[in-house]
């Protein structure tokens, strides 16, 4: 099942006005059971950030330091139960200016939700943050990128592909906390995350990047097929491959294809690896591929059994 | 709306027409491969003449003359597969 984008909320404890050192977070509205929800909190204050007593909440970092800009802050997941309350509540001792939301989302593996170790970066003295570079090991991974600013700013522009879905300031609106999302159809590395936010003056943010596992089948792929010519010659190193794949191994029970692209490539032997995610065939069943190759005027189909 | 394609000739890679072919299965799609939909239409009982032409009506297809659509042949006995990209009648 691919994974979608459910929906978020955002909170702030505004010390002015409330200053309760409780930051009390809706549960996203239509979150329904097997949901993943990902918790986003922070405060300006060292001492920590302390857990929901309401709900089992698996932290996936959490961190807190002092000097220059004082700062605590835990990101955490929880599945979603067949009853969720109407919110949670995160605190701390001396927490100053608590913020932060939950971002959830569909069809993600309940079992083991991360595809791949989340990496954070506490970045100092710098005007422009990126999450860092994971590599993913699932095709059609929900790549969340995460940034905390500690400067002043109107909003968060995301990531470029992104969709942000979170941009949550605090109280005296000198911070925020950011997630933006999108997925990645192949597995491998996302490289490093920029954030095109160039912040006022010289900040210490947190940037991050978490890797959410699709539920049920992580799809199918297709490695080394090789492409050959007319002449049986392999077609290597092409590119711009346009390519069209189908569960069905009979034209005429043919649906709409489950995966397609515009940009594959063959290697220097003339071989081709795809990965269909959103392909419910299992290892030994035969789809069909239909490929193109616009510069070469070539076209051809493949009956095709998946890896 | 409907659209045709008459008397297209099959050629296998050794560029041999591939005549009196039965029971070949197809599906008709209006776009192009990498953004097709789902086939507008589809048999298994199409067959190629003696000169190796095949000949198609898309009732569903809403591709007027010359405009380009993608057949996918597939003939179960000999194992043959096919794409093509073709202008309708």
């Amino acid at each position: 099942m691919a994974i979608a984008y459910r929906n978020a909320t955002t909170a702030v404890d505004d010390d002015a006005t409330l200053n309760s050192k409780t930051l009390t977070i809706n549960v996203p509205s239509g979150v329904v059971e097997d949901d993943v929800m990902l918790a986003f909190v922070a405060s300006e204050t060292t001492g920590g950030i302390t857990m929901p007593e309401n709900g089992s909440w698996t932290t996936i970092t959490a961190d807190s330091w002092l000097g220059g800009d004082d700062t605590s802050y835990v990101i955490q997941y929880k599945v979603a139960g067949p009853s969720e309350p109407a919110s949670y509540d995160w605190g701390a001792v001396t927490a100053t200016e608590l913020h932060g939301g939950i971002v959830a989302f569909s069809g993600v593996d309940t079992t083991t939700p991360l595809d791949q170790t989340s990496a954070f970066s506490k970045l100092l003295n710098t005007t422009d943050p990126d999450s860092p570079t994971i590599t993913t090991q699932t095709a059609g991974a929900e790549i969340v990128a995460l940034l905390m600013t500690t400067r002043t700013l109107a909003s968060v522009t995301p990531p470029t592909g992104y969709t942000k879905v979170m941009d949550a300031p605090n109280g005296n609106t000198s911070r925020r906390t950011a997630v933006a999302h999108l997925v990645k159809a192949t597995a491998g590395a996302t490289g490093t995350i920029n954030w095109p936010t160039s912040l006022a003056s010289f900040a210490d943010p947190i940037a991050g990047t978490i890797a959410l596992k699709p539920s049920g089948a992580s799809g199918a792929s297709i490695t080394d097929l090789g492409l050959v010519n007319l002449s049986s010659t392999a077609q290597a190193s092409l590119s711009g491959l346009k390519w069209s794949w189908f569960d069905q191994s009979d034209p005429n029970n043919f649906t709409a294809p489950t995966d397609q692209g515009l940009v594959e490539s063959t290697d220097g032997s003339g071989n081709i690896s795809i990965s269909m995610p959103n392909s419910t065939l299992t290892t030994g069943q035969t789809g069909f591929l239909v490929l193109r190759d616009p510069a070469n005027n070539y076209i051809g189909g493949y009956r095709v059994a998946v890896d | 709306m409907a659209a045709t394609l008459t008397e297209q000739r099959l050629f296998n890679k050794s560029n041999i027409a591939q005549a009196s072919l039965s029971g070949l299965s197809w599906a008709w799609f209006d776009g192009d491969v990498g953004a097709l939909s789902a086939p507008t239409d589809k048999g298994n009982i199409e067959s190629t003449d003696a000169s190796g032409d095949l000949t198609l009506s898309m009732a569903n297809s809403t591709l007027t003359t010359g405009q380009i659509g993608t057949l996918v042949l597939y003939d179960p006995t000999g194992s043959k597969v096919g794409a093509y990209r073709l202008a309708v009648d």
